[in-house]
């Protein structure tokens, strides 16, 4: 679904986007009016303490959360104005998801979890089960089709837990923590990975992480304290392939 | 212990507190769960008590103030001056309250304003003076003791006046047979034989001598207590000279008490008869009595005949050994004409009516009884100075009356045969004391604890149930608090430690839960109770009133909490062994490492299973059959997981203990193994366990069925998901699973057992709705019964003569006695061309040949030596199913010779029972036949009503009319009624399967959110989680349904082929009821679960995957 960006290249736009979780005489401002574009083809990371709001805005950018205030716009579309049942099947059409615990559904198989997004889309299960397979063989683990996830390692894992993400080839990926339960070496493979699918794939990504070294692989950084964006920082020039 | 521990670690106790009040809604939910067994002891308890007090007050109030009784069988009648002797015995005064007497009897009745007629009322004498203390009648509100009563006057009981729609002041038409004494003749064969005294029993064969001469004398024995001499002699072909013969009759001493001179002989076949009788009180001279037959012509001539002697017999036993003796002589006669008894009638007036009250009425639930003066019912019965029972009290009330028995019933024998001393009457001789009241509570008490154990019993299923319950919600509590206890574990808390914070928790859920469940329980009961009541016909069974017993709820409060507690610690030690590391970091636990203590725990259950299964070889003993082998199995998974993976070793091991349980189920077939009645329910448990087991740990075979459903198009994308969850928490979906399938087992195993003894009325009637029998012999209605129009609400009606012969071996298949249900008797009935055209009573089996039903009828009312049989006649002695089929032989017994007949059909009913031949050929044998009329109404619905006017109208022919819808299901109505309470009673482990689902769903949607968000995520709509739960959920329901009901067939059928089939019941499954639970099941099981599934669907996927728990 690598479609084009708008005629700015910004593929998500976020307008003083506020979040507030309302805990009954305690009401959290986790986003406070965060304003920001993602543009097309970049990877973008985020970064800051926890507690500062950086998962708040990656729920919020990509749908999977309501917002107290503000819009945020894919593509042109408002996200928040469109119903429940619209909003997931656009979310499932255009974005990938990527979570630091991996979220793999423990007695399928790799191949099997990976379908899961083409199934809910309304494949046919031969359909699914080719793109899941090369889904797969793109991440490196077309010899681990049959395993299971307590068969895989923590690495192999997220690489499944990727696959599952561009299975049904979004152009956007949102990845909380894709490093958070991964060592150092295994870490790299699976930035290494993200850029490779970035530049192949030409992927816009949006990166919530902890890590410097994943920070510095994106193009650009932005850093959030207290439910705002502290700033925003270019890390490497835009290649601007996309634009 | 716990307690005392908790307060040496109050911290504990703090802490398990806390975890109570944290979340209260699943508390509240966990207490529930735990409530359920409380509550099924504590009912099971009440209602038992409540039925065993129910059955004892029916006693009680049957017999009011009566103790002990005096009577023969039959309620033959003996001289009143034994009363009086009894009543002036100064020992028997002293030791007992009141002495007194009644007749009791039996009468039709007609009311003559409504025109209804009741055949069969038990008929009370009384004496309304003598009775005084024997208490009043009672009618609402009002009481009376009948000295009003004028001697034309009667007192119905309401049964008798519901019966006949009979007021106060109704005229009514008594008509009773007059007593006859109980005389059995003993009947000696002679035939042309001279000179020779002839032996009683013995037949001399036939002897002709040419000799001339007389006097012929032919003599024979009298015994002991015979009242009559019948002889009756016969010429063929007459003697020429008739004129010239002469009988006579003399007694021992050479009188001559009877005498037969020429004019008897005025037609050639009129035999010579002579009578000599006496009254039971001055019995016949015992000694050799000689019949003289005089006149020449005789002795050219054959003569054959009979002596019968008839004695006064007052022992049941012995009237029934006569019977069958009198029946192998002259089998297929029938007597009836010379012994029926003549009839009296006459009109009485319904002075009052009862409700109850007076001790002889024997006031079971649906006695009809009536009630005339003493003096009236004597002069009816032609009985005067007579009586047939006599009653003692005790000193004391109806209760405790009774406690004195042990006290008074001794010296009533004992005064009892004081009086007979110089006796002579036999009535008297043979009268017999009786402690009633006392044996009759014994057997109430007896009953109700059994009732009480039976529920138990059932119970015991749901508290098998409500026990996985326990152990499935403490071993979600601590995968809930994993985290936490892992960081107890962190910080230093040992796994004992653990054990006693959710032992502290268990308890404090347990107190208040066995608490309320107690009252609950209570509650249920009460439910139960009232159910019965209103479920079950209060004439056969006497309402059931609630009763309390302290003792019976301390129990159930104690096991509640014992089971509880017990249940609790099991699983807060399986809880225990967490893993510290993976728990913190919600990983799954690594593979347990199997130390030596495991490896002697292994070692030890194989080696008991060994020894177990070496023992069940040795002794054929039932429970080692069980549990040997299950040791066996347990010990052997135990060693082969250790080499093989669980998902090979687990379906493999379960699959052969079911095989074998399976195999030698059959081997419940000694119905008098009570060992077998508790095993068998175990059995059928670990069955289902076996099952159960397999189709968790068979995880390719349900990741099939799960890919095979993803290729219907609904289920594409949630199928795979939906078995995910199950099938990663193994403990839990198994534990799940044998809850639902255990209830669904008991209540299946139920619901099959009960079906078999609920008969199929349409299979049953044939197609009829009312019986009619007659003790007359006649072809058709036509011209008989005062109203022709009653037969305007008939369809058709066929007349059906038959004939009833006692005896077992009198009818045969193969020579083989067939199954009897109750006292050897054989009906045969003749079928005429019209009843084999319409009747529908289908054939459970045909001989080939018969293309249909119909043509089997056909041929058998057309042939001479064809039969069809009802079911009994299919099985062998020891009730058999299936022993004789169509194409055997069976074999009757008729004057003397054997006729055989081919079966061609076996018939799928047992409520006409009997043996269906041509009608000519059924005359031929029986020339004294009854009818048994069977009516096809236009308004089925109106058969009640319709057997009543038929009764009434068809009065001349003595027509006994019901519908036999009615008669089919009071047949079996005490089975039914029980069953509908074990129905009441397992909606309980309905509650607890439903309880469980809706907690486990519950649970699940707690620990999945993560899971939910994800697929939120990655595009699944609400719709699909929705629909993903309830896959998961119906998928446990479906197995467990499949499960329970398979196991359920098996076991019902093995439960079939041992015991029941004996009472020649087919073996038939419900199936329309079994959908009906299977459906109940779904509905209340998708219902407890919608809330936790529609919160899963409308949870944002952020919030979800934000939780953590």
């Amino acid at each position: 679904m690598a479609g084009a960006a708008d005629v700015n290249g910004v593929v998500v736009e976020a307008k003083d986007v506020a979040k507030v979780y309302d805990q009954g005489k305690l009401k959290v401002n986790a986003l406070d009016g965060v304003s920001l574009e993602v543009r097309a083809g970049e990877m973008l990371a985020v970064m800051g303490p926890s507690g500062c709001g950086k998962t708040t805005l990656l729920n919020c950018l990509s749908g999977l959360d309501e917002i107290t205030r503000g819009e945020v716009l894919v593509r042109g579309r408002n996200l928040h104005h469109m119903k429940d049942d619209e909003r997931t099947t656009f979310r499932a059409r255009s974005m990938g998801f990527i979570f630091q615990s991996f979220n793999l559904l423990p007695v399928l198989s790799a191949v099997e979890n990976v379908e899961l997004p083409l199934l809910v889309s309304g494949h046919s299960i031969r359909a699914a089960r080719k793109a899941a397979e090369a889904a797969l063989t793109e991440v490196g683990l077309n010899h681990r089709l049959n395993h299971k996830p307590k068969e895989l390692s923590g690495g192999e894992q997220q690489r499944t837990a990727i696959a599952r993400s561009i299975v049904n080839n979004p152009d956007l990926i949102w990845a909380d923590e894709p490093t958070g339960n991964l060592d150092s070496n295994t870490s790299k493979e699976i930035v290494d990975l993200l850029k490779r699918l970035n530049k192949e794939r030409h992927q816009t990504q949006v990166i919530v992480t902890h890590s410097e070294e994943v920070a510095k692989e994106c193009d650009r950084l932005v850093r959030m304290r207290n439910g705002r964006i502290e700033s925003v920082q270019a890390i490497r020039l835009l290649r601007g392939r996309h634009v | 212990m716990p307690l005392l521990l908790g307060l040496r670690r109050r911290i504990f106790v703090r802490m398990a507190a806390r975890n109570v009040l944290r979340r209260k809604r699943q508390s509240l939910m966990i207490a529930a769960g735990l409530m359920v067994g409380t509550a099924i002891v504590a009912s099971a308890e009440v209602a038992g008590d409540s039925m065993g007090y129910a059955i004892r007050r029916a006693t009680l109030d049957a017999f009011e103030l009566i103790d002990e009784t005096v009577f023969l069988d039959g309620y033959a009648y003996y001289p009143e001056s034994v009363e009086a002797k009894l009543a002036d015995d100064a020992v028997l005064r002293s030791a007992t309250d009141a002495i007194g007497s009644n007749i009791i009897w039996d009468a039709a009745v007609t009311d003559s304003r409504t025109g209804l007629y009741e055949p069969s009322v038990r008929l009370v004498g009384f004496d309304p003076e003598k009775d005084k203390i024997w208490g009043d009648f009672r009618h609402g509100g009002r009481s009376f003791d009948g000295t009003a009563l004028g001697p034309n006057d009667a007192v119905l009981n309401d049964k008798v006046a519901q019966k006949l729609d009979a007021r106060v002041g109704d005229t009514i038409v008594v008509n009773t047979t007059l007593p006859q004494d109980p005389l059995i003749p003993t009947v000696q064969n002679i035939t042309g034989v001279l000179n020779v005294t002839v032996q009683p029993g013995g037949v001399i064969p036939t002897l002709l001598q040419d000799v001339v001469g007389d006097p012929y004398l032919i003599r024979f024995q009298v015994g002991e207590s015979a009242v009559r001499v019948n002889v009756f002699v016969l010429w063929q072909p007459a003697p020429p000279a008739r004129q010239d013969l002469d009988a006579e009759l003399l007694d021992p001493t050479g009188r001559v008490v009877a005498s037969n001179r020429n004019g008897t002989l005025n037609a050639p076949d009129i035999p010579v008869l002579l009578f000599h009788n006496q009254s039971i009180a001055k019995p016949l001279q015992p000694g050799t009595w000689t019949l003289r037959i005089t006149g020449e012509a005789a002795a050219r001539t054959a003569f054959e005949g009979n002596i019968g002697t008839f004695y006064a017999v007052y022992s049941l036993a012995e009237l029934e050994k006569r019977a069958a003796l009198l029946e192998r002589q002259f089998g297929g006669v029938d007597t009836s004409a010379f012994t029926e008894p003549p009839r009296r009638t006459i009109e009485l007036r319904v002075a009052e009516i009862t409700s109850g009250g007076k001790g002889p009425n024997f006031q079971l639930p649906n006695q009809l009884s009536m009630y005339l003066r003493m003096d009236t019912t004597q002069k009816l019965l032609e009985r005067e100075g007579q009586i047939n029972f006599l009653k003692v009290s005790n000193p004391g009330g109806k209760e405790d009356g009774a406690d004195r028995t042990d006290e008074v019933y001794p010296i009533l024998w004992e005064r009892l045969n004081a009086t007979k001393e110089g006796e002579t009457h036999p009535a008297i001789l043979a009268l017999r004391a009786n402690n009633d009241k006392q044996y009759w509570l014994a057997e109430a008490d007896r009953y109700g604890e059994l009732f009480g154990v039976f529920l138990t019993f059932v119970g015991s299923f749901s508290i098998i149930a409500g026990l996985l319950l326990i152990v499935n919600i403490f071993t979600m509590l601590a995968e809930e608090r994993k985290v936490e206890l892992a960081m107890a574990r962190a910080v230093g808390l040992k796994r004992n430690h653990l054990v006693q914070l959710f032992t502290f928790e268990g308890i404090m859920y347990a107190l208040p839960a066995a608490f309320i469940g107690t009252f609950f329980g209570l509650g249920l009961a009460w439910v139960l109770v009232t159910g019965f009541n209103r479920l079950s016909d209060p004439s056969t069974f006497p309402p059931i009133s609630f009763r309390l017993e302290t003792d019976g709820l301390v129990f159930a409060f104690s096991v509640g909490i014992l089971l509880t507690v017990a249940t609790v610690y099991l699983g807060a030690r399986r809880a225990s062994r967490l893993n510290i590391v993976s728990a913190i970091r919600s990983l799954d636990d690594p593979p347990h490492l199997r130390g030596l203590r495991s490896l002697v725990g292994t070692a030890l259950i194989t080696a008991a299973g060994v020894v177990g299964t070496l023992f069940a070889l040795a002794t054929n003993s039932f429970t080692w059959q069980l549990l040997g082998p299950t040791a066996l199995a347990i010990g052997l998974a135990l060693i082969l997981r250790r080499f093989i993976s669980k998902n090979t070793t687990y379906p493999l091991v379960s699959l052969g203990l079911f095989a074998y349980l399976v195999a030698t189920l059959f081997a419940i077939e000694d119905p008098q193994t009570r060992e077998a009645d508790v095993i068998g329910p175990i059995r059928s448990v670990v069955m289902t366990l076996c099952v159960v087991v397999f189709v968790v740990y068979s995880e390719r075979f349900t990741r099939l069925l799960g890919r095979l459903a993803s290729y219907l198009r609904p289920l594409r994308p949630v199928a795979l998901v939906a078995i995910s969850y199950p099938l990663h928490k193994k403990f839990r979906t198994g534990m799940t699973l044998a809850m639902f399938s255990v209830i669904l087992l008991v209540v299946m195993l139920f619901s099959i057992i009960g079906a078999l003894f609920f008969p199929d009325v349409e299979k049953e009637s044939g197609g009829y709705h009312v019986e009619a029998v007659s003790g007359l012999s006649f072809a058709t209605l036509e011209g008989r019964g005062g109203d022709p129009r009653v037969l305007d609400g008939v369809e058709r009606y066929d007349v059906l003569p038959n004939f009833v012969r006692f005896g077992a071996d009198l009818v045969t298949v193969e020579n083989e006695t067939t199954g009897q249900f109750g006292p050897p008797q054989n009906t045969i009935f003749g079928m005429g061309p019209d009843f084999a055209e319409h009747n529908g009573f289908t054939l459970v089996r045909r001989l080939a040949g018969y293309a249909t039903d119909r043509d089997a009828y056909r041929a058998v009312a057309s042939s001479a030596d064809l039969a069809i049989v009802s079911y009994e006649y299919s099985t062998d002695r020891d009730g058999r199913d299936g022993a004789h089929v169509p194409g055997d032989y069976l074999q009757l017994r008729a004057k003397g010779s054997v006729k055989e007949f081919q079966i061609v059909g076996v018939m799928e009913q047992y409520h006409f029972r009997g043996v269906f031949l041509a009608e000519p050929v059924v005359h031929g044998l029986f020339p004294n036949t009854d009818s048994l009329v069977l009516f096809r109404l236009k308004d089925p619905a109106d058969d009640e009503a319709m057997a009543k006017r038929i009764e009434a109208n068809y009065k001349d022919l003595g027509l006994d009319a019901n519908s036999i819808r009615t008669r089919v299901l009071e047949e079996n109505e005490s089975f039914r009624q029980i069953f509908t309470l074990i129905r009441v009673f397992l909606s309980l482990g309905l509650i607890v399967g439903i309880l469980s689902l809706g907690i486990v769903t519950a649970r699940s949607v707690i620990e999945r959110r993560q899971e939910i968000g994800m697929m939120r995520a990655v595009g699944y709509l609400r719709r699909h989680i929705r629909r993903t739960f309830l896959l998961e959920m119906l998928t446990v329901v479906t197995l467990g349904i499949l499960i329970g009901t398979a196991v359920a067939i098996l076991v019902s059928y093995a439960i079939w082929y041992g015991q029941v089939r004996e009472l020649r019941i087919p073996f038939s499954i419900p199936w329309a009821e079994l959908l009906t639970i299977a459906g109940i099941a779904y509905v209340v099981t998708t219902l407890s679960t919608l809330s936790p599934i529609f919160r899963a669907a409308r949870t944002p996927p952020a919030d979800a995957l934000r939780y953590i728990e």
